[in-house]
């Protein structure tokens, strides 16, 4: 069960420009990550607050939708974000030129 | 004090006493309550539990001992496929974005011949299938009514290629009581041709050296009903399956796998010098609860490492892995179900390229591609339209759609994106498409609901420089 994991994260790390992938759990702790610790651990905090907010957004917006995908371009690279209720997968691809 | 004497007094200072006795009144009060006034402190002691997390202290596997956690492949299995599509949208931006960059990738088709197949006036039927021969010098199509009922007729029509007049001109019809609903050459054996009919009947033809040698099934075969594929075995597969026989195998011997609406595989043991055609061991694929699966395609892995492998699509949309094995009586030889289709999946085949990796369409207008070792597909794509058929042409897929123009389309199938198809038009639903690669391209046949066979050559791919105005 575990190497199904681990394949799906080379999977994702094997795409053009994918810098790393961070597995979080709904406490906000990354179980699962291609980067250092310090990273993950920056990434799973920030990100995790971000999708609770975009996620009230819409919520609030309309109460019969969901979030379900997220994306934060920057100059330098693009943070993709796919909540789901227990656990949140964050990729972060190079996309400048 | 009015009960002091006079020395009493003058023990206790007083100046005056009385010296006249008078009756002592005495009063004396007790107090029953008792109220303190006052303010009192308490301090409790605090402590401070909040935790510092620091990172050196935080190792991601060890914060879930078990691991991994309840829930996590499932999560997985359904947001991955989400973001592999964000993923590559950002690539095609990307390289329709970048400046740097001429090149395109581009497929430039040319059409060599249409064929209709259609005999008499009013002859209303849709090109079912189409195949090549292995040298690609040699096309048979069948042309039927989807859905048609057993006792309609069916002929499969054969053309040769005439080298003088490079085209393909029409060499053979073979008549069938009963609609033709799939075919297929033998890949590498010359003239060597198979298909199946609506009443179940499995044939196998020789045509080689302008012969017709016509070797036939039992009327009773798929429960008399439609054979929806058939696939000959590769050299390592044959000799898995002429094992279950325990006959030593002959030269020309080969394997002919045919799938029935009814959910029976059945294995041919078939030599065409003998000739032969035997039954070697049927399966039966099945749905939830043990009720027959409606079998509509299947295709084995084209791995010579691991040849017994295949895959079946249904009618429902399921898609199960299965293996080659010794069987009593029509066991089901899946062992593993992945991610289904939201509807029938109409073809599925495996890549000569990535071996473990096969692609399939359904009616739900998706094109997916799964790794074998994988529940989850690597790649989902939804193409706005029912998808009818798919082959691979290296690397490359071809996909035949329904009620969208261009119906034939190319797409790099790794990276989920279409090619620009130049020249690649078919007018109306592409039914059945097959493909013969070489190595400077591939010679493509697809046929389609007018009766028309058209024939494209498609070389390889072509990378185009896009000119750009520079003052």
């Amino acid at each position: 069960m575990a190497t199904e994991v681990e394949e799906t994260i080379k999977r994702i790390q094997a795409h053009k420009g994918v810098m790393g992938v961070v597995i979080v759990n709904h406490e906000g702790i990354p179980i699962k990550s291609s980067l250092d610790n310090a990273t993950s651990v920056l990434y799973a905090g920030l990100i995790g607050q971000l999708t609770e907010k975009a996620r009230n957004v819409v919520r609030e917006m309309d109460s019969t939708n969901e979030l379900s995908f997220l994306r934060v371009r920057s100059r330098r690279h693009e943070i993709l974000i796919a909540p789901d209720r227990e656990f949140i997968l964050i990729v972060i691809q190079n996309t400048s030129d | 004090m009015s009960n002091l004497t006079g020395f009493d007094s003058e023990a206790v200072g007083f100046d005056c006493v009385s010296q006249n006795s008078r009756p002592s009144k005495s009063s004396a009060s007790q107090t029953t309550e008792f109220v303190e006034i006052g303010t009192g402190s308490q301090t409790n002691t605090s402590e401070d539990t909040s935790s510092m997390v620091c990172p050196e202290d935080l190792k991601a596997e060890v914060v879930n001992k078990e691991y991994p956690p309840p829930g996590l492949n499932e999560f997985l299995r359904r947001v991955v496929p989400a973001m592999m599509q964000q993923l590559d949208q950002n690539d095609a931006a990307l390289s329709s974005d970048s400046s740097d960059s001429d090149d395109e990738d581009a497929v430039s088709a040319k059409l060599l011949q249409e064929i209709s197949l259609q005999r008499a006036a009013g002859d209303h039927g849709s090109v079912l299938g189409v195949t090549w021969s292995g040298a690609g010098n040699s096309l048979a199509a069948c042309v039927g009514q989807h859905g048609a009922r057993a006792e309609s007729a069916g002929v499969v029509s054969v053309y040769t290629l005439k080298q003088s007049e490079d085209r393909f001109v029409h060499s053979a019809d073979l008549a069938e009581k009963s609609c033709v609903t799939a075919l297929q050459y033998h890949p590498s054996l010359a003239g060597l041709l198979a298909y199946g009919t609506s009443s179940g009947e499995v044939v196998v033809y020789n045509l080689s050296d302008g012969g017709d040698c016509k070797l036939a099934s039992a009327d009773d075969r798929h429960g008399c009903r439609r054979v929806s594929a058939l696939r000959w075995a590769d050299a390592p597969l044959v000799d898995r399956f002429l094992a279950l026989t325990h006959k030593t195998p002959r030269r020309a011997d080969q394997v002919l796998v045919s799938a029935g609406a009814d959910g029976t595989l059945d294995a041919w043991h078939v030599n065409a010098g003998v000739p032969l055609f035997e039954h070697i061991v049927q399966y039966a694929v099945s749905e939830a609860r043990g009720r027959p699966a409606d079998v509509t395609c299947f295709d084995f892995v084209k791995s010579p490492s691991r040849p017994d492998v295949f895959v079946v699509g249904t009618k429902s949309g399921k898609l199960s892995l299965c293996k080659v094995q010794p069987a009593s009586a029509g066991v089901d030889p899946s062992y593993v179900v992945v991610q289904p289709h939201a509807a029938s999946v109409l073809d599925a085949q495996f890549s000569r390229q990535e071996t473990h990796v096969f692609a399939s369409v359904s009616v739900d207008a998706e094109l997916r591609l799964y790794d074998i070792d994988q529940s989850a597909p690597l790649q989902v794509l939804w193409l706005h339209a029912p998808v009818w058929c798919l082959c691979w042409a290296g690397p490359r897929l071809l996909l035949g759609l329904g009620g969208l123009e261009p119906a034939l389309r190319a797409y790099e199938a790794r990276a989920g994106r279409p090619l620009r198809a130049a020249g690649l038009a078919a007018r109306g639903p592409v039914r059945c498409v097959a493909a013969n690669s070489g190595s400077s391209g591939a010679l493509v046949a697809t046929g389609d609901d007018a009766g028309t066979v058209h024939v494209w050559e498609l070389p390889s791919l072509v990378k185009h420089r896009s000119s750009k105005c520079t003052a």
